[in-house]
């Protein structure tokens, strides 16, 4: 991929620095009425999620990284991998439960998800924004007490707790917006 | 009354697209331009309007202008063309009626400058530049508060030398550094700082991302006595040669207006100027062509003044408490 200088950045460019991928979130461009122009740049480190303020000068260029995407399905996890194959090509990839902390708890068996990837490292897992998930376990709602208890928490069968409304019993499918963690409404299916 | 009704008249319709202008904005855009010209209006300077176009132009070696071609016969393939320059102040012209003998003027019109765009910066913007003669720097910075003043809502004034002003927020004299120690000072605010060509271009970092984000809100602040490095047309300061008499006004951190006691000397404006195209040469720019009817009319004689220029995109964004200049600006340049 080729480079870009400051006169291309733009807010999810991709670019390499130090040999990391990092995402631009804020291109602030600065000129004082007499001296040199510079942009302010904010960005976010795609593997780490760390976040780095940085000053370049004008006319400074940066490799763009090559970001690739494969939708890939969920197939298992061993408790420390979670295994995921490509639906286009059958290739496999492991990843440590350690990097989809967030998303793993959205996750059936084949699922399918769009997956980031720089060169060989996953940057990123997004699963399906809506999922529509069995409850597993909350407790039943006393007749009468329905003035205190705006929702309840409940956990789902992937292993996510959400709060959902108190006529939700185990055994109802509910649909959830991933992104917020929110409860939408009963499944229609 | 007048904001109601025309909203009334045009249907409450918004331009949604770049360059947000709308009506409201308009109004008061309107309202301000207004209020500027009975501002001199009432001080005897007259508005004049100089060209656009221009076959010399500003040398300053940060600084990248428009060009634009001149077809004598009227065809834009023929091989007779002239390239001249959109100019990216109005100065050169305005001096050059001052020369003539023209009293006191003012001037808003638009200024091109390559290359420019962000929250505060569009390519083609609109400047006001005003010159009075026999004002010295700081008649003329009061002049400057008394017109921010009648604009804006700005209530309190604070003025700083240079000097004063590195040493109040850096610690730093801005005569005596060096490289190494303006790069300890931006590591120390967790800043990288990036490769400088030389201390000037160090000091102007430093000012920009250290000392104007410190500057105090809703205050006109004015920063005056610049090093003589970065005010190339100012007369030099009687009492220390290695200030110039050039000033800078700042409001809620945004640079405002950039004012000089204009040097009327021609040699000493060509030497200054060919030393600036030897900057560009330096960063391998092309060097450009001096204005030469410029320093020509020095020779008749400009009388002693100082003159300033102040960014009306910006005065009227900050008056009406926008946050881009996008806001009061009918398209932008990425709308056009």
């Amino acid at each position: 991929m080729g480079t870009v200088d400051t006169s291309q950045f733009r807010k999810k460019l991709k670019v390499i620095i130090d040999d990391q991928p990092w995402i631009i979130v804020d291109n602030d461009f600065v000129k004082p009425g007499k001296g040199q122009a510079f942009n302010r740049v904010r960005l976010k480190n795609l593997l780490t999620g760390r976040t780095l303020d940085k000053t370049f000068k004008s006319g400074e260029s940066l490799q763009e990284a090559e970001i690739s995407s494969a939708t890939m399905q969920y197939l298992y996890n061993d408790g420390q991998n979670y295994t995921f194959m490509d639906v286009k090509n059958y290739e496999q990839v492991e990843i440590p439960k350690e990097n989809i902390e967030e998303e793993r708890k959205w996750l059936l068996e084949n699922t399918e998800c769009e997956v980031q990837f720089w060169g060989e490292r996953v940057i990123s897992v997004t699963p399906p924004i809506f999922m529509d998930l069995e409850v597993t376990y909350t407790e039943p709602v006393v007749k009468g007490d329905t003035a205190t208890n705006v929702t309840k928490k409940a956990t789902l069968e992937t292993g996510a707790e959400i709060n959902v409304p108190p006529f939700i019993d185990i055994g109802m499918k509910i649909k959830v917006d991933t992104r917020t963690g929110e409860y939408l409404q009963r499944s229609t299916n | 009354m007048v904001v109601k009704r025309l909203f009334d008249m045009c249907e409450n319709k918004f331009v949604s697209e770049t360059g947000n202008l709308t009506i409201e904005a308009a109004v008061f855009r309107a309202a301000c331009l207004s209020k500027i010209r009975e501002f001199f209006r009432i001080r005897q300077v007259i508005e004049v309007e100089t060209p656009l176009l221009s076959r010399g132009c500003s040398v300053d070696c940060h600084l990248d202008l428009f060009t634009s071609c001149y077809h004598p016969n009227g065809h834009i393939d023929s091989v007779e063309s002239e390239q001249v320059f959109l100019h990216s102040s109005p100065e050169f012209g305005m001096k050059r009626l001052l020369a003539k003998g023209f009293p006191d003027i003012y001037q808003i019109c638009k200024v091109f400058r390559n290359g420019e765009f962000g929250r505060i910066h569009n390519p083609e913007f609109t400047i006001l530049e005003w010159y009075r003669r026999q004002f010295d720097m700081f008649e003329l910075i009061e002049e400057v508060i008394e017109l921010c003043s009648a604009i804006t809502d700005s209530k309190t004034v604070k003025k700083w030398s240079y000097i004063q002003l590195f040493k109040d927020f850096t610690g730093i004299d801005p005569l005596k550094t060096n490289f190494s120690e303006l790069a300890d000072l931006c590591r120390s605010k967790s800043l990288t700082p990036i490769t400088w060509e030389t201390v000037t271009d160090a000091l102007q970092f430093v000012m920009s991302e250290i000392i104007e984000p410190l500057l105090p809100d809703d205050t006109l602040c004015v920063v005056y006595n610049f090093p003589a490095q970065q005010a190339i047309l100012s007369q030099l300061d009687e009492t220390d040669s290695r200030l110039a008499k050039r000033f800078e006004v700042y409001y809620n951190k945004v640079e405002l207006a950039n004012g000089f006691q204009e040097l009327t000397d021609p040699e000493e404006n060509l030497r200054r100027l060919k030393e600036e195209n030897r900057k560009r040469e330096n960063l391998k720019k092309k060097p450009l062509p001096i204005d030469m009817k410029f320093i020509d009319a020095l020779k008749s004689g400009m009388p002693p003044c100082s003159g300033v220029a102040m960014g009306v995109d910006r005065l009227i964004m900050l008056a009406g408490k926008y946050s881009k200049i996008n806001d009061v600006i009918s398209f932008t340049w990425e709308a056009i």
